[in-house]
């Protein structure tokens, strides 16, 4: 019974999803809306649930003070969530002070982070884009075309640049992710008709 | 000198992509900037909106990526602002509704008011079925704005019901939830017009759905807003950083060309170095 019912639930649920996206039936929209708000709320909740677990990893660290400074990086954390939650809470996310440590701290912190791939791609461009057969040319001489026909400064060189990087672009790479999408649909219909009919078991976790 | 190259400090390249950025971005070259098709169309379509129609912009992203789509997110709430139309924002990423903050701020939306020309609806938890939730409901979805306001309250929101009602979504996107959920929840089903700023990594994934029609327009990160910004005659930080993208594209390209030559030079020598990370 601990398998059998939440795989009747699922296919019960399941079916009732699908068969109000393609139905015009009043009954099936309000049914499958509710659910869907329960998602949502559910969504919610894990997000809470990611903060405890969030505390309770970086509380242990601090706790145990070793791994250097560690421990100071776990702290920062902790403040930081405690502080933005606190603001949150009673000021609201739209106030000036939470607006502020968002766009002085959060914002420029991830930014920079992002950013910083820019220069690890040079790198790893110069020590391991190399020509060693046929497929690794064509891939490095497409991704140059690509490349400065994106830019202002290939079309400056040559105004033919920004023409063919953009058959690249809509012609063979058009076709391959095409084939990929419709891949992908497939995959994802046979992947959810294996859940609805109860082979697929992994998302009931471990032992069942 | 082989040997150098060979094991050239990663340093050096770094300092080279700095300056590639840094010098053009503090004395612009002013490199000629081309409109994708894409883009004008997407350009067109807001353009031909009549004042006061209800556009939908979802930011979902976060600042990581944002910083490729600011300049062509902050383009299009000018020309939406120019044009009077009516900007209901949202945001499917949880930093989204604090990033929207930030563009209707710097955008011409601020000059105008709060509640009647523009709001921001906030976060939405739970990905595509929020998303799917919101197409079912928008207002019940979202009861209260991102600054506390009972939502069927303001007057930006009369006539709104429904996803259905609004002429466009413009989805600021870096990642899932973005284009295909939206596609899959509001544009296909109930035939909402959809257009997006993307990531320039994202631009090959999007083709399809251009040629198909379900995006009616497309802003390639900074090369796309740049563009945008020439079309409605307002430069700003996308006219700003093209030049400096250039040249550390070209700086990447020069790298790849310099490690290959290296490399061909060390195999027929016989000195190849190896690839030294």
């Amino acid at each position: 019974m601990r398998r059998e019912l939440p795989i009747a639930i699922t296919f019960v649920l399941g079916v009732l999803i699908i068969l109000a996206f393609f139905f015009d039936s009043p009954t099936l929209t309000n049914a499958s809306q509710s659910l869907q708000n329960w998602a949502v709320i559910i969504a919610a909740f894990a997000l809470g649930i990611a903060s405890v677990n969030l505390i309770q990893v970086h509380a242990k660290k601090i706790a145990r003070g070793q791994d250097r400074l560690d421990w100071l990086y776990s702290g920062a954390l902790l403040l930081g969530l405690f502080g933005m939650t606190v603001i949150g809470l009673f000021k609201g996310p739209a106030d000036q002070m939470y607006q502020f440590w968002f766009n002085a701290l959060f914002t420029p912190g991830q930014a920079t982070v992002y950013a910083m791939t820019g220069f690890y791609i040079a790198s790893a461009a110069f020590r391991a884009f190399r020509i060693r057969n046929l497929e690794a040319g064509i891939l490095l001489v497409s991704a140059a075309l690509v490349m400065l026909g994106n830019v202002s400064v290939g079309e400056a060189l040559w105004s033919k640049f920004p023409v063919i990087g953009s058959w690249l672009v809509n012609v063979p790479n058009l076709a391959a992710q095409r084939g990929m999408m419709i891949g992908a649909g497939i995959g994802g219909i046979a992947g959810g008709l294996r859940v609805l009919l109860g082979i697929e078991k992994s998302y009931l976790g471990s032992g069942s | 000198m082989l040997a150098k190259l060979q094991s050239l400090d990663r340093r050096i390249i770094y300092l080279v992509v700095f300056l590639s950025l840094a010098v053009p971005l503090l004395r612009p070259i002013g490199l000629p900037v081309s409109i994708a098709e894409e883009t004008r169309a997407l350009h067109d379509f807001i353009d031909a909106l009549p004042p006061g129609t209800p556009v939908v912009v979802s930011f979902d992203t976060s600042p990581g990526g944002y910083g490729e789509l600011a300049s062509g997110a902050i383009a299009i709430l000018n020309h939406m602002a120019s044009k009077d139309l009516r900007a209901i924002g949202m945001g499917f990423f949880d930093t989204g509704p604090s990033l929207l903050e930030s563009a209707f701020a710097a955008s011409l939306y601020a000059e105008k008011e709060y509640g009647v020309d523009y709001v921001n609806l906030g976060y939405l938890a739970g990905g595509e079925n929020a998303i799917a939730s919101m197409a079912k409901d928008l207002l019940g979805s979202f009861p209260k704005d991102f600054r506390g306001n009972d939502t069927k309250s303001l007057k930006v929101m009369e006539g709104i019901t429904s996803i259905t009602d609004v002429a466009l979504v413009v989805t600021v996107a870096s990642g899932t939830p973005g284009i295909p959920e939206w596609i899959r929840q509001v544009g296909d089903p109930l035939k909402v017009p959809l257009a997006t700023v993307v990531v320039a990594v994202n631009v090959p994934n999007m083709t399809p759905y251009l040629q198909s029609g379900q995006l009616c327009g497309l802003i390639p990160s900074m090369k796309g807003a740049a563009g945008y910004e020439a079309l409605i005659s307002m430069k700003g930080l996308g006219t700003a950083g093209m030049d400096a993208q250039s040249m550390s594209h070209l700086a990447i390209l020069f790298f790849v060309v310099l490690g290959n030559v290296v490399h061909y030079i060390g195999k027929k020598t016989g000195k190849a170095g190896g690839d030294k990370e």
